[in-house]
């Protein structure tokens, strides 16, 4: 990993004017440092800006204000084609008039590189995403995921010190999305380039990256490891977009190295907290996994009632709505499956483990 | 949490914006000059000389011309004899278009008969425009083949009547190709949607098809309309004492060599012309945007009533004969010492062109053409490339200003070509064109003539190129550049292999124009540069309408020639070649699994 690349983000806004003459700010005052051979993923809702931020990075777009640091050289405003980068994008973008070799060819004969040198890497290439026989087909032959995977080799082989990847597997059916990301991972940890890929699809995000960074409205919520990211969101719109969250109201009594002592419904207890929480209203989250049922396998005491409002079978779990203190619950249940279904209209008992919970602001 | 500083107030003023974005562009210099040279191709052959013409009509003479124009009676006669003229030809060329596109794409009917309309509709747009005129006054003139010959009549056809025959069968072809598009592009789910719920065949014509085509119907009205009005060479050949805007200025550069009422004409001629065209290209572009989305769902019905079937077809064919009867009167024309006096066979009308006096004239036009195709094509693609990709200010304006080379008539080039470049053009004391136009021109004239071939051709190659490269998904273009190739290279080695079927039809569009312009170049020709399509009227007004006719036939072989020719240079090459234009080059998702 030694020539791997280090690409710093400082402070990059970007403002589009409408047709109709309005400016829109797609990309606000965002920052962000992505280590060498790093893979980060820019993870929103459509419209947050992270396609955006990826097309400044590629020099696509230029940016309105703040610098891109590609290894301490400020590159904001270098053209797209001199920065040594490689996009992946969604569509493939396969160049259709040419063969598959022509295609991962492409960049290295822009590079002048000799015949055989050329050759050698594109076999290369086709064998590591295992595309190997298919040199002479054109692009249109090939199914969504042979289409895509040339597109990566026809990135990689370019040798890029940054790889950008622009939703590449959306266009994909849920079976090959799957197969396909563990790939995209293999290959990257095996090259050790630096990567930043955009998605809206969460599970993609956890799954591929070593940080992920939440945008919303162009700015970053949260820049944390998948797993923090899920047990520890920073705000309301990290919970609730990474999986599923309940949120409770509780009052905050006392904040103390990372644990706030709150009370729920008159129970007071410890609970991790964010660092911006303080005393005062705030809001407990509860996963619905964090929810565990009495009754069921295991010790959860019936500390709360809730009623059951809607039963929702998912095959390896057991979704229930319920109605507890005038507010309504998501429980994931994995022991439904074999251990009986609460019936709708039926009171159960609910607690959970203080250390899965979270207080944020 | 990343600290979220308010927005920050970035608003730049417009000319600021602008000069930012220009300054971008010079980062890939090749680019660049590609704009800076299509801006002054633009400037200097399209808007120079249309600026010229209307300096020299509001001049104090000009202004005097027009107080006249105004006041006589005369001209009120001849413009409304170009009213009446345009508002005939259009409404028959709009039907007449109309009933071959509805016979062609709704009608059961077989195959051979489409093909023969296909056919006959295509014919008029590789011949010059006034061939059909010739052969209708040796058909239909007053010692006509058929009116005299057959039937023995007196009968008078120029003026109006022969006109309009004449304008009509030239002109329809645009009609047709216009409404048969659209009809294709509608989704046969209306259709079937009406039918389900109760209407008949009758009614979903009348209140879903004949609805979504009434753009289509207004568009092709106004562009036959300002064809029909901007023509100069039908009413010279057929006019008769039918006086029209045309040949009144016509007559007053040639005959009377009145530079200023030519220009004042000009003016009168221009201004429904310009609105009208930019109108029609509206009306059928959003026509088409609107109706074409994306795949049709059903299948299209197709009408099987005979009662409607036979007599649509027969009227359709009965136009097809006319066409069929108009250029086999060419060709044996071209073959007889004299068509209905003297029908006995000769080939020395095709001496007389090949390797007489027209032999010059032959290849002066051929070469010409040659060097416009290469222009107009390469011009339009990287014109369109700047357009549609293009992300600067003022890009609407490049096309405008493009269009603006079809959107003026003919003849107006022909007198802004004489105004603007009769001395030597300067700017700013710099000398930057030398004379191009009438005696001791450069080339003998031959450059102002490509420069008038290019701007009459390029426009259609710049639609032809606009709507390839809006087919073609941008992130193919950014891949290229994404790994490295500036946008040049990009250009050659992604993005014009990809348009190619648009650049086959630019350049068989322009060198079919190139070869049948008339209007613009009448007044530009020189003793030393010898056109055929003036070579054709020449003989027309010299009555020697066997050489006429046989330069029609060899003008009509060498565009078929040429054709070929480019079909086998950039056409398609079997399996290897870019896909055709038809099909979105965009990669399909999931469903183009292999097997």
């Amino acid at each position: 990993m030694t020539d791997a690349h280090s690409l710093v983000l400082e402070a990059v806004t970007k403002v589009f004017e409408t047709p109709e003459g309005r400016l829109v700010t797609a990309v606000d005052n965002v920052s962000l440092s992505i280590g060498q051979g790093e893979f980060v993923t820019l993870l929103g809702p459509s419209g947050c800006g992270k396609t955006t931020t990826l097309r400044l990075i590629a020099g696509f777009e230029f940016p309105t204000a703040g610098r891109i640091l590609l290894d301490g050289r400020d590159i904001a405003h270098v053209p797209p084609d001199k920065r040594g980068m490689a996009m992946v994008f969604q569509s493939y973008a396969l160049f259709p008039h040419m063969s598959v070799f022509e295609n991962i060819a492409y960049g290295l004969r822009l590079r002048h590189w000799p015949k055989a040198e050329i050759e050698r890497t594109v076999g290369e290439m086709m064998a590591l995403v295992n595309l190997s026989g298919l040199e002479h087909r054109r692009p249109a032959s090939l199914s969504g995921g042979q289409q895509q995977r040339v597109a990566l080799a026809r990135a990689m082989a370019v040798r890029p010190k940054v790889l950008l990847f622009d939703e590449p597997l959306s266009n994909l059916d849920a079976k090959l999305r799957v197969a396909l990301r563990a790939e995209i991972r293999r290959l990257q940890k095996q090259l050790g380039i630096t990567s930043i890929y955009v998605t809206h699809d969460q599970a993609e995000a956890m799954s591929l990256s070593d940080r992920v960074v939440v945008m919303n409205a162009g700015r970053v919520e949260q820049a944390s490891a998948p797993a923090e990211l899920y047990t520890r969101p920073a705000t309301r719109f990290v919970a609730d977009f990474i999986g599923q969250a309940n949120f409770l109201d509780v009052a905050v009594e006392r904040v103390a190295g990372g644990w706030a002592e709150i009370t729920l419904w008159a129970h007071p207890m410890r609970v991790p907290a964010h660092d911006n929480v303080g005393p005062g209203p705030a809001a407990l989250m509860l996963r619905p996994e964090a929810i565990c049922l009495a009754g069921r396998a295991g010790a959860c005491t019936a500390r709360f009632q809730g009623r059951v409002r809607a039963v929702t079978f998912l095959g390896s779990a057991v979704e229930y709505e319920i109605e507890t203190h005038g507010q309504t619950l998501t429980v994931s249940d994995r022991e439904a499956v074999w251990g009986g279904i609460f019936a709708e209209g039926e009171w159960v008992g609910w607690d959970f483990a203080p250390e899965r919970g979270y207080v944020i602001p | 949490m990343q600290a979220s500083a308010p927005p920050i107030p970035i608003q730049l003023s417009g000319w600021r914006r602008v000069w930012r974005e220009y300054r971008a562009l010079t980062r890939d210099p090749i680019y660049f000059i590609a704009l800076l040279l299509a801006i002054l191709f633009i400037a200097i052959a399209i808007l120079y000389p249309l600026l010229a013409t209307l300096a020299e009509a509001i001049s104090p003479a000009g202004a005097q011309t027009l107080a006249d124009v105004l006041r006589r009676p005369v001209y009120h006669r001849i413009i409304l004899n170009t009213l009446v003229m345009g508002l005939t030809v259009a409404t028959l060329g709009t039907a007449i278009g109309f009933l071959f596109a509805y016979v062609q794409v709704r009608l059961a009917a077989p195959a051979w008969i489409k093909r023969a309309i296909h056919i006959a509709a295509l014919v008029p747009v590789v011949s010059p425009p006034f061939a059909v005129a010739i052969a209708i006054i040796v058909l239909f003139g007053r010692s006509g083949f058929i009116t005299s010959g057959l039937l023995g009549l007196r009968t008078d056809i120029y003026g109006l009547p022969g006109l309009t025959l004449a304008m009509t069968l030239s002109f329809f072809t645009v009609a047709y190709l216009n409404l048969a598009a659209l009809m294709r592009g509608l989704d046969p789910a209306l259709d079937e949607a009406a039918t389900n719920l109760g209407a008949n065949k009758w009614q979903t014509f009348r209140t879903v098809t004949l609805p979504l085509l009434i753009p289509g119907l207004a568009g092709s009205f106004l562009l036959l309309f300002v064809e029909a009005i901007a023509d100069l060479s039908n009413p010279l050949v057929l006019g008769g004492n039918y006086t029209v805007l045309a040949t009144r200025l016509y007559l007053a550069i040639i005959g009377e060599y009145d530079i200023t009422a030519g220009a004042v004409l000009s003016v009168i001629l221009l201004v429904p012309s310009i609105v009208l065209y930019f109108v029609q290209l509206r009306l059928v572009t959003r026509a088409s945007v609107v109706t074409v989305t994306g795949r049709p769902t059903g299948r299209p019905q197709v009408v099987t009533d005979r009662r409607v079937v036979v007599p649509l077809v027969a009227l359709a064919l009965t136009m097809v004969g006319l066409i069929a009867l108009i250029y086999l009167t060419i060709l044996a024309g071209a073959f007889t010492i004299s068509l209905g006096a003297n029908n006995a066979f000769t080939l020395r009308n095709f001496e007389f062109v090949l390797l007489g006096y027209g032999a010059k004239a032959m290849f002066d036009t051929t070469g010409m053409s040659i060097l416009a195709t290469l222009c107009a094509g390469f011009l339009s693609m990287v014109i369109a490339f700047l357009v549609v990709r293009g992300r600067f200010s003022g890009r609407n304006l490049l096309d405008l200003g493009m269009m603006m080379g079809i959107a003026v008539p003919g003849t107006i080039y022909g007198i802004g070509y004489l105004l603007a470049f009769n001395s030597p053009t300067e700017i700013f004391g710099l000398a930057i064109l030398p004379k191009l136009t009438g005696g001791a021109a450069v080339f003998g004239g031959a450059l102002a003539i490509i420069m008038v071939y290019v701007i009459r051709s390029a426009p259609a190659g710049l639609r032809a190129g606009v709507a390839a490269l809006q087919q073609i998904d941008p992130a193919i273009e950014e891949a290229s550049i994404s790994i490295g190739a500036d946008q040049a290279t990009t250009f050659r080695r992604v993005t014009l292999p990809l348009i190619r079927p648009a650049l086959l039809t630019a350049m068989i569009y322009a060198f079919a124009r190139a070869m049948t312009t008339v209007s613009a170049i009448l007044f530009l020709t020189t003793p030393q540069t010898r056109v055929m399509t003036q070579q054709i009227l020449n003989e027309t007004e010299a009555g020697r309408f066997g050489n006429a006719f046989a330069y029609v036939a060899v003008l009509i072989a060498i565009v078929l020639l040429a054709i070929g020719a480019l079909y086998a240079l950039i056409g398609p090459r079997d399996g290897k070649g870019a896909a055709p234009a038809s099909r979105p080059l965009t990669v399909a998702p999931e469903s183009s699994l292999a097997p």
